[in-house]
């Protein structure tokens, strides 16, 4: 089959690679119909992560129809359309049981090496370094999919592709971000980064009762975007000072929620931004932490700060004490995805939300690596891709 | 081949006290089944398995005190790390994943551009 596999530094090739087969009792092989690219790849394109190898398969949102079960899969056939969450999950640890899918105990093979860096190991991702397991990606023709029996769930014929295909990530991701906040009556909640992430955070954050959107970016395009589900948006290349806007925008307050859709590779216009992007290149540090910290210093008192964005490792000068001077909390993680999906699906059946409004660009997985490029370098008014195998 | 990790953090294995491997895991299945599988792994060494806090399972504490042969069992063939403690607590996830999963994870024989 075809695969689009990751080289090295900014460098993705698509490949002849064989067919995955069935290798547990409880996997499935998928035929992948829809698959995209999500800003967290761009981490991986970029090197930041540790953990990848030349030949590994990318991607960890697709979709498509179930061509082959194990023995001990019931709940699937062939022929069934499936949308495959990003973690891999079992189903019957402590972790699964309470619905904390993405701190599966039993899905990574390697668990020795992610608990060194984090002090327990997470679940396994498709696609997405040794750190979770080194599983084989979805960026391909097929792919497989272990405890087909808990993740994949069925979608109806009567919406596209295009309609479900974020169920695998990045709608569940942001409305789990958006519900971590604790949003309550009157909230005014910021959220930095208009990429995918922040797009449907917007939009979970609107639908779960804020006030008001504050959507932080740079790019104008993605800023329109925002402001098309609502928000009010701030470029902050127009501001020296971030975090008095907010609170001139707030009447003092701060805004009540702060929603960090960015993660490690921040990017910033202060001096300090500049320094953290010189570290990270020199690998001093794994994580560029510039929006985590702005988002603290900005967040209101008794408020909440959500991290949706991917970090790897350590950050410098973390700002504890102003999280504990103004009594926050902070919440994060990778998305639970598998307890989200059956109520997300209804919202998408019911017309409350309409997602391939995020989509700026489709292709074929032959113009991946075209595609990467794009998406990276923000060419081209790139907001989300999606490829067709 | 040494990855970026490993450049930055180096390989951090994970020390025992000299003579003794231990380590500790909480299996989620009723506690005569776990009771049952350890019998069935027959290291050489003491197990203290008991019924752990809520609805959170059993707990096993292991502590081995002898080098356990390769052949021992093909639970022991998973062991990975640089010391017999992590070599136990490989072993130890090893049974239960198979416990609570009826499987191992495993990516081998997945494809990959390497093929």
């Amino acid at each position: 089959m075809k695969a689009l596999c990751w080289e090295g530094k900014k460098e993705v090739r698509v490949r002849n690679v064989p067919d995955p087969r069935i290798l547990n009792p409880r996997d499935a092989i998928v035929r992948i119909t829809s698959t995209a690219i999500c800003g967290s790849d761009l981490h991986l394109y970029n090197g930041r992560v540790p953990g990848m190898q030349a030949g590994d398969i990318l991607g960890h949102e697709f979709m498509g129809e179930v061509v082959e079960v194990g023995r001990a899969v019931s709940n699937l056939k062939a022929g069934d359309r499936v949308v495959v969450p990003f973690p891999i999950s079992c189903g019957a640890c402590n972790p699964c049981s309470k619905g904390r899918f993405a701190a599966c105990d039993n899905s990574n093979p390697e668990p020795e090496f992610t608990e060194i860096l984090l002090g327990h190991p997470g679940a396994g991702i498709f696609g997405y370094t040794k750190l979770h397991g080194a599983y084989a990606g979805g960026q391909a023709e097929y792919a497989r999919v272990p405890f087909a029996d808990v993740g994949p769930l069925k979608v109806p014929d009567t919406l596209s592709d295009e309609q479900v295909l974020f169920l695998s990530d990045i709608f569940p991701t942001d409305y789990e971000a958006a519900e971590n906040c604790g949003i309550e009556h009157g909230d005014t909640v910021a959220v930095w980064g208009c990429g995918p992430v922040g797009q449907f955070a917007i939009r979970s954050c609107f639908m779960m009762g804020a006030e008001r959107v504050i959507a932080i970016d740079r790019h104008a395009t993605r800023l329109r975007t925002a402001e098309l589900a609502g928000a009010e948006t701030i470029n902050y290349e127009d501001t020296d000072d971030l975090v008095e806007l907010l609170k001139e925008l707030t009447a003092g307050r701060g805004p009540e929620r702060c929603i960090d859709a960015v993660g490690m590779e921040a990017h910033g216009t202060s001096i300090y931004g500049k320094i953290e992007r010189a570290k990270q290149a020199l690998k001093l540090e794994l994580d560029n932490a510039t929006v985590l910290r702005q988002a603290i210093q900005a967040c209101g008192k008794g408020g909440t700060v959500s991290v949706p964005g991917v970090y790897v490792g350590f950050i410098d000068k973390f700002p504890f004490g102003a999280l504990f001077g103004k009594g926050l909390t902070l919440r994060g993680g990778q998305c639970n995805v598998h307890k989200h999906m059956p109520a997300l699906l209804e919202r998408i059946e019911r017309g409350e939300i309409n997602p391939p409004e995020i989509i700026t660009h489709r292709a074929s997985l032959s113009d991946a690596p075209e595609m990467y490029d794009l998406f990276e370098e923000g060419k081209d008014e790139c907001l989300k891709v999606v490829l067709r195998p | 081949m040494t990855t970026q990790f490993e450049e930055i953090h180096g390989t951090a294995p994970i020390q025992a006290d000299e003579g003794i491997a231990r380590a500790a895991i909480t299996v989620r299945r009723p506690l005569e089944e776990v009771q049952r599988a350890w019998r069935e792994f027959e290291l050489p060494g003491t197990a203290e398995i008991t019924r752990g806090p809520g609805d959170l399972g059993v707990e096993i504490r292991a502590e081995l005190t002898e080098p356990v042969p390769a052949a021992a069992s093909d639970l022991l063939a998973r062991y990975n790390g640089s010391s017999d403690s992590a070599r136990l607590k490989s072993a130890l996830r090893a049974l239960k994943a198979r416990l609570e999963t009826g499987e191992m994870p495993t990516v081998d024989g997945q494809p990959s551009g390497r093929d």
